[in-house]
């Protein structure tokens, strides 16, 4: 029921813009309808907080304890972008940066690629959560490449080019998935919940080769490094929002279709080597990432780079595999999706003010923009991992899980890791907020009271994270961790 | 005839991995999905599955009638005849294919599927084009063979649901139009549409 609830609800949504000539009610419906959205995954979380699954149309929509946490940051992301991009779009419209007609393109694609998203997180189908995987790169193609100039073009036919290479070999991978259990019922070899029970297929040696192509096809979606290229262009050139929930939530989702198949890879017996695979690739992503951010001049590619180290921390801790470094890798895919959408966001008014993304270019935040330049300082510790912010517990976790299974070489390679993307940020933010030239006038800008309240609400959702972390939200993150530890 | 066919969309892929002209990539890149399509036909007639007949007719549809119309009307409007420079130059192109072909052929000479061989040697021609040509509007060309191995791919290896072969199809075909469509823009903005123009994003 509450499936067909949410089909219906964006339905609506999309359609809103096409019908709606008013640029203000179509950001307003769109808020209602996260709001909305919010409201129902908040409900089916409450059914399905106690570790139960709920299936839907014939097992083709399931929702186990693993697909909530997914859900609880999509919706809640898609909130606050939602009401970022109410300001966002209708400013641009009003300052005749774009047109009507463009903005109301932005809120067509802004709700498609939502809905692909909530698609992938519901869906037990494993060649569904691909088409929600390439549903993502169509819309958000566009979405990058919306403020058609020479920079996102560039950046966009980048992305369209990686990305579908990518994704195809994602799904060569998955047909030869499919096809090592072709000796099970057709009917049921599609659904994951059928896959998980049933570890027997016709060949390991073909699921070995599938998986490893699933792994990079869909890893370079995920942003894990080498294939990490397209990221960093696409995130600075996107529009703010865009940048935000693409690199809070895409990511995450990519990498949650590659647990969902090393979940069925891992019950079979004589796999377990493929959790090299996500140390492997988790510790190149935090090597490259770690040493591009100490030489960005962009401040939009430096958050960019920062995706992808975070993207090789969860990597890395559900490649440890035990429970408390997967925890940890859960809990900071949440911590992630909701610092980095605040930077994101922060980046963005810093923009739509200073009109440049260089970091020599802006200096002493602190006394021109003081709120901004606050949020930007809180997201700064949250996404490096400061301990009061739930960061702090989750990186640690997964720095005492490569300590316990004896990877020593890991763990000093990480904290190594950690020290200097810590260092680099410092080095900039330190740079953009306390740096002041002798003899220069400072005043305070009109534009920093503008579009604070998303700030806000990231903030407090942190702060909320931090508090019921030893409660319901570690319940939640337990349940799920049973998932894939078994 | 499907050993004739088969050998209709390697020639074809041998061809279009070497030639200049646009126009004579895209008639290549019809041959080889008229045969594709009438492969996965004639595999329907065998087999009396009306999967088999909906993927057929989608792959006619789409990739031998509307992708090549819309290539052809930009080809127009953007008065382009030919790829003047290429990154591999044809020569070594055509070795390429030659030894992808071989690969294909070799690594998997013990099994008796030809589509799975022939789908794995689109792949690597799909991803030369892609990589080593300069025109975005060839760069789609080779998107769109690759993801004709896929189809090939995907009946030879698993038997899906409608629902999901038809969905993968109607992606691809939003991807080449979005392609078209990103193509007209770049060519707007670069006045023209080499590659070799991206070079504003380095670090």
């Amino acid at each position: 029921m509450y499936i067909t609830v949410l089909g219906i609800l964006f339905l609506f949504l999309i359609v809103t813009p096409l019908l709606f000539k008013n640029i203000k009610t179509t950001g307003f419906v769109t808020i209602f309808g996260a709001v909305l959205v919010f409201g129902i995954v908040l409900k089916i979380i409450t059914i399905v907080s106690g570790g139960y699954s709920l299936s839907y149309f014939n097992e083709f929509f399931y929702i186990d304890s693993l697909s909530i946490v997914q859900l609880l940051i999509i919706s809640c992301i898609n909130i606050i972008v939602s009401i970022y991009s109410y300001r966002y779009i209708g400013d641009e419209v009003k300052e005749k940066i774009i047109t009507l007609k463009r903005g109301r393109f932005y809120y067509f694609l802004f709700n498609f690629f939502v809905f692909f998203m909530l698609f992938i997180a519901l869906t037990n189908n494993i060649v569904a959560m691909w088409i929600g995987l390439e549903g993502t790169t169509l819309t958000t193609a566009f979405l990058i490449g919306f403020n058609i100039n020479k920079n996102s073009l560039e950046s966009a036919w980048k992305y369209i080019i990686i990305c579908s290479i990518g994704i195809g070999i994602g799904l060569i991978g998955i047909l030869i998935f499919v096809n090592a259990y072709s000796n099970q019922d057709t009917n049921q070899i599609l659904k994951w919940s059928h896959l998980v029970n049933n570890p027997n297929p016709q060949s390991t040696y073909a699921i070995k080769i599938a998986f490893t192509l699933i792994f990079v096809g869909l890893g370079t979606k995920a942003g894990l490094a080498p294939m990490h290229t397209w990221l960093p262009d696409a995130h600075s050139e996107a529009p703010s929002p865009v940048s935000a929930l693409m690199s809070g939530v895409l990511l995450n989702l990519a990498l949650y279709v590659i647990l969902r198949f090393y979940i069925i890879t891992k019950h079979i017996p004589g796999l377990q080597n493929t959790k090299w695979l996500f140390i492997i690739f988790g510790c190149v992503s935090l090597i490259i990432s770690s040493f591009s951010i100490l030489r960005q001049l962009n401040y939009k590619r430096l958050l960019a780079f920062s995706s992808v180290e975070n993207m090789g921390i969860i990597a890395l801790g559900l490649g440890v595999g035990s429970k408390i470094a997967v925890f940890g890798a859960i809990l900071h895919s949440l911590v992630h999706a909701f610092g980095k959408s605040m930077l994101f966001l922060t980046a963005g008014n810093l923009l739509s003010a200073y009109k440049t993304k260089r970091i020599d270019k802006i200096d002493a935040l602190i006394k021109t923009m003081p709120i901004n330049a606050v949020f930007l300082i809180i997201g700064m510790l949250v996404i490096t991992g400061a301990p009061p912010f739930p960061a702090f517990f989750s990186e640690y976790y997964i720095i005492v899980g490569t300590v316990e299974s004896g990877n020593y070489i890991v763990t000093a390679l990480y904290t190594f890791c950690l020290l200097l993307v810590f260092a680099g940020f410092l080095r900039v933010f330190i740079k953009i907020v306390f740096n002041t030239e002798p003899g220069v006038k400072y005043v305070k800008m009109e534009e920093d009271k503008k579009n604070i309240l998303p700030l806000a609400l990231c903030f407090v959702s942190i702060i909320i994270m931090s508090l019921t972390m030893n409660g319901d939200l570690s319940n939640m993150i337990n349940n799920a961790v049973l998932i894939i530890c078994d | 005839m499907i050993e004739a066919l088969l050998t209709i969309i390697l020639i074809s892929s041998i061809f279009m991995s070497g030639v200049r002209r646009i126009k004579l990539i895209t008639a290549g890149f019809i041959f080889q999905s008229a045969a594709i399509g009438l492969i996965v036909l004639k595999l329907g007639y065998q087999t009396g599955k009306v999967d088999y007949y909906i993927l057929g007719i989608l792959t006619i549809v789409t990739k031998v009638i509307i992708i090549p119309i819309i290539i052809n009307r930009s080809v127009k409007k953007l008065k382009i005849k030919r790829e003047m420079e290429l990154i591999v130059n044809a020569f070594v192109s055509y070795l390429i294919t030659g030894l992808g072909i071989m690969i294909a052929f070799g690594l998997l000479n013990r099994s008796q599927d030809n589509f799975l061989k022939t789908g794995i040697a689109l792949f690597i021609i799909g991803v030369l084009l892609m990589v080593a040509r300069k025109k975005a509007i060839t760069q789609m060309i080779g998107f769109l063979i690759f993801e004709n191995g896929i189809v090939l791919f995907e009946t030879s290896l698993s038997k899906m649901s409608l629902v999901i072969e038809a969905g993968i199809v109607f992606e691809t075909l939003m991807l080449a139009l979005i392609m078209g469509i990103m193509i007209f823009h770049i060519n707007k903005t670069f006045d023209s549409i080499n590659t070799d123009f991206f070079e504003n994003l380095k670090e």
